[in-house]
């Protein structure tokens, strides 16, 4: 029987290599600036706002009957205003001008506590002033939206379980109701 | 340069290859590819807006969708790209808007007409495109509700009552 020759285990020579990073290196320099040209650095984002136009009212009011209509008017003179009408019943919330400015904290303060006492209403009318600009709009819309971190909870009762389930939503559907006034 | 100078150079580069130390690079190219590669809109629209256009930003995450554009510069009113009516001082010139209806800024009021009809014609042919009504305003955000709401209201009366405001993404503070 032949012996088997043994096996020599030591390393010869530089264990260590190079690595060629060169065509890595070409294809990033390729993909580089193609992302650059392709990617979106500025993501613009869209505000939904249906209007009630006149079918549109009478349709929904047909089919369904709004317990509650709320209503923000905001000024620059006057600050905001809330109207809470409850089937006839009249609620109104004053938002005065901080520092000549509108008070966007106060007014989300209370429409979180509008959302507390009317969970289930989901659309607010709102009336600007033709001097508001568009900026001063959007921030009033981002306010009544959605939450913020630091509000309460809230919670709205789920028709089918019966369960409360956690919303982050305030007045996602806001209205421009003042488009077909006149001036 | 005297010879002994230049001889002693010699001597002491006798290597004239050298070996370019790309690891770093490697790195640095490595981290910018994952941020692009993140960064990349999944977005199948985008909204592409002017230099002179300057968009409010908002905290809506809605993303945009396919829709009419119609956009409201300091200085005048395009639909798509297609100049319709210049503005006066940032409002509209008394004698473009509707003598019956003050709100209604008649160039703007016919110009989406065209495009609605046009959509309502190919909805008619082809069954899986239908009219909805959509328009997206991308509006200057130094500009009154004034102009908006008479902006707002011509889309109205041309048919395109589901209006959508272009913003910027910011953070939620």
């Amino acid at each position: 029987m032949k012996k088997r020759r043994p096996i020599d285990l030591t390393l010869s020579g530089d264990p260590s290599f190079e690595l060629d990073l060169a065509p890595m290196l070409a294809l990033m320099v390729n993909l580089i600036p193609m992302l650059l040209i392709t990617t979106v650095f500025v993501r613009n984002m869209i505000i939904e706002t249906p209007i009630p136009t006149v079918v549109q009212e009478a349709i929904k009011k047909d089919q369904q009957d709004p317990k509650v209509s709320i209503t923000l008017k905001a000024s620059r003179l006057n600050g905001f205003e809330i109207d809470i009408d409850q089937s006839g019943a009249h609620q109104k919330m004053s938002i005065g001008l901080s520092q000549n400015q509108l008070n966007y904290e106060e007014l989300h303060r209370h429409v979180v506590k509008v959302k507390q006492q009317f969970p289930d209403t989901f659309s607010l009318q709102f009336e600007p002033e033709s001097d508001l600009s568009y900026k001063e709009i959007v921030q009033i819309l981002d306010e009544v939206r959605s939450r913020k971190m630091g509000d309460p909870k809230l919670f709205i009762v789920d028709q089918t379980t019966n369960q409360n389930v956690e919303v982050d939503l305030l007045f996602p559907k806001v209205e421009f109701s003042n488009i077909f006034e006149e001036g | 340069m005297s010879r002994v100078v230049v001889e002693k150079m010699l001597r002491d580069n006798r290597k004239s290859t050298f070996g370019l130390q790309i690891t770093s690079m490697v790195d640095m190219f490595t981290i910018m590819l994952v941020f692009l590669l993140q960064s990349q809109s999944t977005s199948s629209t985008n909204i592409t807006t002017d230099q002179k256009l300057k968009l409010p930003a908002s905290t809506s995450t809605t993303e945009p969708i396919e829709a009419l554009r119609v956009v409201v510069t300091e200085e005048a009113i395009f639909v798509e790209s297609e100049k319709i009516l210049d503005l006066q001082n940032k409002n509209i010139n008394p004698k473009d808007l509707d003598p019956k209806d003050q709100n209604l800024a008649s160039s703007l009021h016919q110009a989406l007409l065209v495009h609605a009809n046009r959509s309502r014609d190919i909805a008619s042919k082809n069954e899986t495109v239908q009219f909805d009504g959509h328009v997206i305003i991308q509006a200057d955000e130094g500009l009154h509700y004034k102009l908006l709401r008479q902006v707002m209201y011509t889309c109205s009366a041309a048919g395109y009552a589901d209006i959508k405001l272009a913003t910027v993404l910011t953070e939620a503070k």
